[in-house]
């Protein structure tokens, strides 16, 4: 995807005269003049760097995992208020399963995202401790399979 | 009635999380257990998930306002991870009224040194303009406080705000945004292994983890409007509460004789 360009309504400096004499009376010519900037060429957003889109990355992820799981286990909730049956146990049981997955994962999606992005900007170090904190995550979730 | 109980209870953890960055746990491990007479081994793993909630819902937010450290949330969440993994190896040894002991202990020292250094160390004026210090204190104080989350269910973030914002001279709304960024990561890997050794249990998590939800999305609407001073009040006050009720249910645990 394309970053959007910069554009703002900037003051233009122009190399005119200081002073333009017409007749007997002197002219006074602004220094500096305001132009617009053509409207074609105006974007209507304001710039997006390639931090601020990592960082609005990160918050969708922590916020879609969130909604999501949130959704599922209340959806868990309602289908408990229906009359009991083996399918509703299992949907129940699958949908909490799912939920309690998504919300672990998000925080770790987050990570990934952060460590790239901070290693996009050639701050190597962050990456570092990003794949530091995953390799530890991933050493106690294979500790626990095993034990 | 006990899901009403328990999205009311998780509701207000969000809320007090988000806005103190304490993941909600501090509260909410007392409420299950004192409140609703939940065992502490199932209160812990739940508000570990509970924490992780509390922490997507609310950093969220407070990334997209550009009040969390990133930069600094990952070098101390290193730190949090290797002792909150450290934590979870020993919690299986430890009595759960020597753990309550412990947390009761542990709060108390966080509200105090919150009302002591409070008039102590004047706060920096911006949140965008300011250097972290100390950054050795920050990260051994991450190590202790993923060994506490793992081991109490709070997600470290009692400890870890108060170091952050004396220890390290952060702004304390962005270390409460920080610790709230953080506490998910540590929350993760604490109930990972609770989960594996099958002490998660997901009826008592889901309508707490609902009202957390909501909780956790509402403070982090308002954090930022509340004045820093109120919120430490805030910080100190819940912590007091908690210590104290922790500290007698430990005691009762611990020497029944002298209860009695």
């Amino acid at each position: 995807m394309a970053e959007p360009v910069e554009m703002t309504e900037a003051p233009l400096r122009m190399p005119l005269p200081a002073k333009s004499v017409t007749g007997t009376h002197a002219v006074v010519m602004p220094e500096v003049a305001r132009v617009p900037a053509p409207r074609s060429l105006t974007l209507e957003r304001p710039r997006v760097g390639r931090a601020a889109a990592g960082e609005r990355w990160i918050a969708r992820i922590l916020r879609g995992g969130a909604l999501i799981s949130g959704g599922m286990f209340l959806a868990s909730l309602g289908l408990e208020a229906l009359p009991s049956s083996l399918t509703a146990h299992v949907t129940i049981d699958t949908l909490r399963k799912g939920a309690a997955s998504m919300l672990l994962v998000t925080p770790v999606a987050r990570l990934v995202v952060a460590g790239a992005m901070l290693g996009l900007r050639g701050e190597w170090r962050y990456t570092l401790y990003a794949a530091g904190v995953l390799g530890l995550l991933g050493l106690a979730v294979g500790a626990g399979l095993q034990g | 009635m006990t899901v009403l109980l328990l999205i009311t209870a998780g509701t207000i953890a969000g809320l007090a999380g988000a806005l103190l960055g304490i993941g909600g746990g501090v509260l909410l491990v007392p409420a299950l257990v004192l409140g609703l007479g939940i065992p502490l081994e199932e209160a812990v793993p739940a508000s570990l998930m509970c924490v992780v909630a509390s922490s997507c819902a609310s950093a969220a937010s407070y990334v997209d306002n550009r009040l969390s450290d990133i930069r600094l949330g990952m070098t101390l969440e290193l730190a949090t991870v290797m002792g909150a993994i450290a934590g979870g190896l020993v919690a299986a040894y430890i009595a759960p009224a020597m753990v309550a002991v412990v947390f009761g202990m542990f709060t108390l020292f966080v509200a105090l040194q919150m009302l002591v250094l409070n008039r102590r160390a004047p706060e920096p004026m911006s949140v965008s303009n300011y250097a972290p210090m100390n950054y050795p204190l920050g990260v051994s104080g991450s190590f202790v406080a993923g060994g506490l989350s793992a081991l109490l269910g709070v997600g470290g973030g009692p400890l870890k705000v108060p170091l952050m914002s004396y220890g390290m001279r952060v702004p304390f709304k962005v270390a409460t945004a920080t610790s709230n960024l953080m506490v998910g990561v540590t929350g993760a890997a604490s109930v990972a292994s609770y989960a594996w050794r099958g002490h998660l249990r997901l009826e008592l998590v889901s309508p707490l983890v609902v009202g957390v939800l909501a909780g956790a999305y509402a403070g982090s609407r308002v954090m930022p409007r509340v004045p820093t001073a109120v919120l430490k009040k805030l910080f100190a006050g819940v912590l007091l509460v908690v210590a104290s009720q922790m500290l007698w249910k430990g005691g009762e645990g611990l020497w029944p004789s002298l209860w009695k």
